[in-house]
């Protein structure tokens, strides 16, 4: 059975019917590439709670979760941006993934500095989120992630908005923290470059459908005629 | 390259010269003032127990009122932005906007009929057996009116805060599982301190230099803000210069709040810009949504009743013998003679202005036109329109001197209104058309045929529009100025309901709204084009 298990999940966004299917095995680091406006973030959407579909389940461990809210579901979304409120630190920040209310014990307390400085905060917890970079910015968000204890980790286009060089190094961060806590990790890019770095699997989305999911490298590889027009090659 | 840039000189020069005159205008009317408060015993009067009571008056009618509107606002922009689609919401929305063209005096009106002694409430409550003489005059009368006004101002300063957070702020409080408590704490608190400060100073400043609803239900000498004193004070004691004291008074009050909305307005500027979406509240508790449809409710109630009145006690009131349609014909005609060219006056002033202060390159021009473009709401009208009173007194006589200093002064006041109108589509206009002009080299009067005309169309259209149903509304000019032979809709109106004649003034009210629409909507479409919104 597989970990996270798509199925028949249909949705519609204005003109364009969606109808999806995936199945992806604990602890595996999946990309998801294709033509925008295919329907990548909205999957993810669909996945996380944030949209509701017109039919079908997405079953976790075997559980159909599709009625249960955003918080309640077993995964936790990183957004390309606003990830932070600009009003509260960076430490605060991360509080609210173990309490929305920030009524944290001394225990909790410690957690959230641990997970500040697993990714390399360690030091900033008292900054504002507009006195970090934009990379320092979601490395905060990918720490509040880890305090919500949640299998699957959900990546929306998370690294669109910083440089080539530091991407490689936040996508090396997420798969150290995805190899030591045997993360489940489904990331949409833009960029096959990204995929290919984060290796694992690919899963290739097209006009509102997954029409290919397989190791990065033979999608990538792939002689279908529409992933080749859309990889440009 | 000197050929081409000459037009865009001159377009600057001819700006400049409107705001230069604008300026020398005002200035003059504010050294009239002075001039005359210099005679009266200034220090004397402002000391007196008189302009103290209108002072505190004023301030307390004015927190009261910037209170209720804003907190009534917030619950009500709040249930719109969590409410995105249900049937009739457009059209309430457009109702939020009917109060910047509505008359001061039809609101009366309307309010009046309600609210008043033989209003549509007591008369409910009658039928339910409770005998209750509601009281609209004086301080519960005043403020009612301004929340009237007020609310949906509120509610239209606030929306854009709600649609400002961003999409994933709303994904993040259903990620971590917010209460209601922590979403207004975490997400809406930090939004409102942006954009309460500005709509809150907005409002009050409104509510501090009120004049037509605080003359007209005020009740009594004690109820008065510094602009009802200084036209009481001209046109039944006909005494300039304590008239002129009572002014500068109202001028400072009015610059004080203006200084604080200011230092308020540089907040709400930042975080804008941010991508929205409309928000899928669908799994929404039920309590909260029945509570949203209550407050809209309500708050649709307030404001589609006194318009609703006005229109049934109007038709209700043409059956009435006693009606002098003679009068009524000649104020309407009055009323449309005078606002037809004041709104083409505040177009020849403002256009100008704007158009300059988005092409010029130089920052200090730019600073000026931009402040020739706000000082008639920096200087009350009721100051404005006493200083041209007392100026056009030395040179004009009888009935041109009130054609004249009317059309002026209502021209003028509106100025920094149609300036808000079309100073966003100017500077989209140059934004993407300027360096291709320049590039083909077409300009001067080309240039406004073929390209700026089209294109600023409808923003004219809705400007002259708007300025036109200003003008309409004014009682001040009219007061200050008119004389027994001009007499337009609203001093009709104002007289009408002095003397408690309530079938008069219920035709009059639903003929000056009707006007009003009327030419709004033919001026808006003739001139705006098919293009107009």
């Amino acid at each position: 059975m597989p970990h996270l298990d798509v199925k028949d999940l249909a949705f519609r966004y204005e003109d364009m019917a969606m109808q999806f299917d995936l199945a992806v095995e604990r602890g595996t680091f999946l990309s998801i590439i294709g033509p925008s406006g295919a329907g990548k973030s909205t999957l993810l959407s669909l996945i996380g709670g944030f949209e509701q579909p017109l039919s079908g389940q997405v079953l976790v461990d075997g559980v159909d979760i599709t009625p249960l809210a955003p918080a309640a579901r077993p995964c936790t979304t990183l957004f390309q941006d606003h990830n932070l409120f600009a009003h509260l630190s960076v430490e605060r920040n991360v509080a609210l993934g173990i309490d929305p209310d920030l009524r944290l014990s001394e225990v909790q307390r410690a957690e959230v500095r641990q997970s500040l400085a697993d990714v390399g905060l360690a030091g900033l917890e008292h900054r504002l989120p507009g006195q970090l970079s934009g990379g320092e910015r979601q490395r905060a968000a990918i720490a509040r992630c880890l305090v919500r204890h949640r299998p699957i980790l959900l990546l929306d286009e998370p690294f669109a908005a910083v440089g080539p060089g530091l991407r490689r190094e936040m996508l090396d961060l997420v798969r150290a923290l995805q190899a030591r806590l045997g993360l489940t990790v489904i990331m949409v890019t833009h960029d096959p470059g990204d995929a290919r770095h984060a290796a694992g699997r690919t899963a290739f989305v097209q006009a509102g459908r997954v029409v290919l999911v397989d190791d990065t490298e033979r999608v990538l590889g792939s002689q279908m005629p529409d992933v080749r027009a859309y990889l440009g090659s | 390259m000197a050929e081409q840039r000459r037009p865009v000189i001159r377009a600057d020069a001819i700006g400049l010269s409107v705001a230069l005159l604008l300026t020398i205008l005002v200035g003059a009317a504010l050294l009239m003032l002075f001039a005359q408060a210099g005679t009266a015993e200034a220090g004397a009067l402002l000391g007196s127990a008189y302009v103290w009571r209108i002072l505190r008056f004023t301030l307390i009618q004015a927190c009261i009122s910037t209170l209720l509107s804003v907190v009534f606002g917030v619950l009500v922009a709040r249930a719109f932005a969590r409410e995105t689609s249900f049937p009739g919401r457009r059209a309430l929305l457009g109702l939020m906007s009917l109060p910047i063209v509505l008359p001061s005096l039809v609101a009366v009106f309307g309010i009046i009929a309600i609210y008043g002694q033989n209003g549509w409430l007591a008369r409910m409550l009658a039928l339910a057996g409770v005998n209750a003489k509601p009281d609209i005059y004086g301080l519960g009368g005043v403020v009612l009116a301004h929340v009237f006004f007020n609310l949906p101002l509120a509610v239209r300063l606030l929306l854009p805060g709600w649609h400002s957070i961003p999409v994933e702020s709303w994904r993040l409080s259903a990620q971590l599982g917010m209460s209601g408590w922590a979403i207004f704490r975490l997400i809406e608190w930090p939004m409102l301190r942006r954009y309460l400060p500005h709509a809150a100073a907005t409002i009050f400043m409104l509510c501090v230099g009120s004049f037509a609803i605080v003359l007209a239900l005020g009740g009594g000498p004690s109820a008065a803000t510094f602009e009802v004193a200084v036209f009481e004070a001209i046109r039944f004691e006909f005494d300039p210069p304590k008239a002129a004291v009572l002014a500068l008074g109202g001028l400072t009050l009015n610059i004080i709040c203006l200084a604080l909305a200011q230092g308020a307005i540089g907040d709400a500027a930042i975080g804008s810009g941010w991508r929205t979406r409309e928000q899928d509240w669908g799994r929404r508790p039920l309590p909260a949504r029945v509570m949203d449809g209550v407050l809209i409710g309500v708050a649709a109630l307030l404001l589609a009743g006194p318009v609703a009145a006005t229109v049934t006690d109007g038709v209700k009131g043409l059956s009435e013998s006693a009606l002098d349609w003679g009068l009524v014909a000649r104020a309407t005609l009055t009323s449309i003679g005078l606002a037809l060219p004041a709104a083409l006056l505040t177009m020849l002033l403002a256009l100008p202005m704007v158009l300059a202060a988005a092409r010029t390159g130089k920052k200090g021009r730019a600073a000026i036109l931009r402040g020739a473009l706000i000082l008639p709401i920096a200087v009350s009208p009721m100051a404005l329109g006493l200083g041209c009173f007392l100026i056009l007194r030395l040179v004009l006589d009888g009935t041109p001197r009130a054609i004249f200093g009317i059309v002026l002064l209502n021209a003028i006041m509106v100025v920094p209104f149609a300036a808000a109108i079309l100073r966003p589509a100017v500077e989209r206009a140059r934004a993407r058309h300027d360096h291709l002009c320049r590039a083909l080299g077409i300009a001067g009067w080309a240039r406004w045929r073929l390209i700026d005309w089209p294109i600023l169309r409808p923003s004219i259209g809705t400007a002259l529009a708007m300025a036109a149903a200003m003008a309409l509304g004014d009682l001040i000019g009219i007061g200050l100025f008119g004389d027994a032979k001009i007499r337009n809709l609203t001093l009709l109106l104002y007289d009408q309901l002095g003397a408690y004649r309530t079938g008069g003034a219920a035709v009059t009210a639903a003929l000056l709204m009707l006007l009003i629409f009327v030419l709004y909507q033919v001026i808006e479409r003739g001139v705006g084009g098919r293009a107009a919104p």
